[in-house]
């Protein structure tokens, strides 16, 4: 069809029109090789996922957070009868084959007890950070929605933000504690733990609500009139997962630490129950002594807060799309 | 001729107080304290409200009531439960009770400094005032301490401790960590930056709580590895070397928070034009990261440098507890344990520290308006 030109040859200004011509040639319109797009596709949850993997931090912390459920969900079941009730006859026995991790001043299993400690402090944990996370996230969509409100919610948050956050759990505690002595102690926590946590992550999500609003892709889908539900359901949601996923990880060891804490001080589950806080109250009075007392629920709490800590940081990296390429 | 030029000191003080009117910080200034003041009477209404929730018998003690009533009888008995409740703000001084708007503003007004006489000893059928006190500010009294102090005065009484072991926990963390975050961030990457970040992360992965209890238990025994120190498991009054295990184990944890921010503050300031320009006129590096760099990475951190000294007075729970330095930290965590609570002085403790705390960060914003000469203040 066209004379062949060695390429090698070729110069510009020696070529004649021809030779220029037969460097092009005419291709068809195909409409559906023109929609295919030559860049490999992009799905987010996927990038997520491989940066995720090919972490060290995201690894260390998905095994250690894989034997903390499974310790915490199979240990219990081996739990010899008596283990949790007090029997002075074995009190403050160290560490050997019958009782792991020793006994208590009371003759109680400390293994078997850090891991009814630690699944109460954690389930506690879980619970109220899922409160806080999902009215700070609704409340926060709004709020980002809806700029009316602005000078009511900030103030109410600078209420907050202004009393150190134990203080006011342990103020709240105290005062449940008192006044509604008939309610459940972990009903208490939950209830001082979570009422105000949940205006920092709504100030959070209406922020990054308010940024993603003003994008270019958001204003280009209310310009072409998608409904405002599709918009924050396609349009919003993807990203502040991301966001409150991040969030969520980062809340939970804070929300640990506080409740073993106030639990430490003697505002939170009371020293009959078990749990880390107590264990770790009870076991530093005679550390000299019998230091397992204290090394085993400080052990477990470390090991938890470490995983958490990995696993938010290392999140917090998988989910930010800047760093997928 | 003089005459004429000199203006009248009333004119010219009136001028003053105009061109000062006029002027953006001091607009910006006066509304963040009004605002501030605005969210603290708040902060008392709310604390007060929900302190109404606790019951009475809270409010008095129990075993009193019943001595005297065995002693002079019902009505004295009631008398000075009602007395006691009128301190506390949840009755009138005839013994009705009352709302709970009232006692809020029973209580902004005992707070506000305005002199007032608050009765401090009652005879024997607690009918008749025998002695009083005039206060600016009265939080309250102790329930449950011996004599029944008043809060201020406990608080007075109990900051120097807990204010020179902040203050100085505050003065080593920022001699350790500004040179850790600026030699992390002279190379981002590099193995220094490398190292301080695994030592960061591994630093704040440690719940503070568990550090303090083992270094407790580590550092106290005498016949330990810092068994020559004899630093002991509990702070002893006028030896100061018992100090050493509680403000080392504050900064050591407190240097992660601090030096992050550094770093952040310095990369940030790195990449501007004028570390470019200062590179190319051939300044050394340490010059540059020092001289230039520094002072403009350093206004975000004088920003919390007031936060931080006014949390020392606060002090901090977790030493102060484990430790058992007679602080006003422990205050509070003794306050509200026990069956017994003292409400009291937890109520005036609250809205003290919460004070504080705003007094810190309206200091914070303030105090950067003025180191940093490139905010612009608008008043609207």
């Amino acid at each position: 069809m066209k004379e062949k030109i060695d390429l090698t040859l070729l110069n510009a200004s020696t070529l004649t029109k021809e030779q220029e011509d037969a460097l092009f040639y005419h291709v068809d319109i195909d409409e559906q090789e023109s929609e295919h797009l030559a860049a490999e596709p992009y799905s987010y949850w996927k990038s997520v996922l491989r940066v995720f993997a090919t972490k060290t931090s995201a690894r260390i912390s998905i095994i250690c957070l894989l034997v903390i459920v499974l310790s915490m969900l199979i240990i219990p079941l081996f739990a010899p009868s008596g283990a949790y009730d007090s029997n002075l006859a074995i009190k403050n026995l160290g560490p050997s084959l019958d009782h792991l991790w020793g006994t208590d001043l009371v003759g109680r299993d400390m293994f078997f007890m850090c891991f009814r400690g630690l699944s109460k402090s954690l389930g506690l944990a879980i619970i109220t950070s899922v409160i806080v996370t999902v009215v700070g996230t609704v409340v926060g969509l709004f709020w980002g929605y809806n700029r009316k409100i602005d000078p009511i919610m900030i103030e109410l948050y600078n209420l907050v933000s202004n009393i150190p956050s134990l203080l006011l759990y342990m103020l709240l505690a105290f005062i449940f504690a008192n006044a509604f002595p008939d309610m459940s102690v972990e009903m208490r926590l939950v209830i001082s733990l979570s009422v105000t946590g949940w205006i920092g992550v709504a100030l959070f999500i209406r922020n990054q609500t308010l940024i993603i609003t003003n994008r270019e892709y958001n204003i280009a889908s209310v310009t072409l009139g998608t409904p405002t539900f599709r918009i924050m359901m396609r349009n919003l949601l993807p990203y502040l997962l991301a966001v409150i996923i991040t969030e969520f990880s980062l809340l939970l060891p804070g929300m640990i630490s506080s409740e073993v804490s106030m639990s430490f001080f003697g505002v939170g589950f009371p020293s009959t129950e078990i749990s880390i806080g107590v264990l770790l109250d009870n076991g530093r009075r005679y550390f000299t002594q019998y230091p397992w007392q204290l090394l085993a629920p400080a052990g477990v709490l470390a090991f938890i807060i470490f995983t958490f800590y990995l696993m938010g940081l290392a999140l917090s990296d998988a989910l930010d799309p800047k760093k997928h390429r | 001729m003089e005459e004429t030029i000199k203006e009248k000191p009333v004119n010219r003080f009136f001028r003053a107080v105009g061109e000062a009117l006029k002027n953006k910080t001091f607009h910006y200034i006066l509304k963040r304290v009004l605002t501030s003041l605005l969210t603290l009477i708040l902060i008392v209404a709310v604390v007060t409200a929900l302190i109404r929730l606790l019951p009475d018998t809270k409010f008095y003690d129990v075993k009193e009531y019943k001595t005297i009533s065995q002693k002079m009888g019902r009505a004295a008995a009631d008398n000075y439960m009602n007395r006691t409740l009128f301190l506390a703000g949840r009755k009138d001084i005839h013994g009705n009770d009352v709302s709970v708007l009232h006692s809020i503003f029973e209580y902004i007004y005992w707070v506000l400094p305005i002199p007032k006489t608050i009765p401090t000893k009652w005879n024997s059928n607690y009918t008749q005032v025998l002695e009083s006190a005039t206060f600016f500010c009265y939080f309250g009294r102790s329930q449950n301490l011996a004599g029944r102090p008043f809060v201020t005065d406990l608080l007075t009484s109990r900051m120097g401790i807990s204010f020179t072991i902040s203050i100085i926990c505050t003065i080593l963390t920022y001699i350790f960590s500004v040179p850790l975050g600026i030699a992390m961030a002279k190379k981002p990457g590099g193995p220094v930056d490398k190292a301080g970040n695994v030592f960061i992360v591994l630093n704040w992965a440690i719940p503070g709580l568990v550090f303090y209890l083992l270094m407790n238990s580590i550092m106290g025994r005498v016949d330990g590895i810092f068994g020559w120190g004899h630093f002991g498991f509990f702070y002893e009054d006028g030896k100061w070397w018992t100090l050493v295990p509680p403000i080392f184990c504050v900064v050591f944890l407190g240097i992660p928070g601090l030096a992050i921010w550094v770093r952040r503050y310095m990369v940030d300031e790195l990449s501007s034009d004028y570390v470019k320009f200062a590179r190319s006129k051939g300044l050394s590096e340490n010059t540059i990261m020092y001289k230039h760099v520094f002072r403009n990475a350093v206004i975000p951190l004088i920003r919390g440098l007031p936060a931080t000294f006014i949390g020392a007075i606060i002090g901090s729970y977790y030493i102060e507890y484990i430790w058992t330095i007679p602080g006003t930290g422990v205050l509070l965590i003794q306050g509200l344990q026990g069956s017994s609570p003292d409400v009291q002085l937890v109520q005036g403790l609250t809205v003290i520290y919460a004070a504080l705390s705003m007094l810190s960060f309206l200091l914070g914003d303030i105090v950067t308006v003025f180191f940093d000469p490139r905010i612009k203040l608008q008043s609207d």
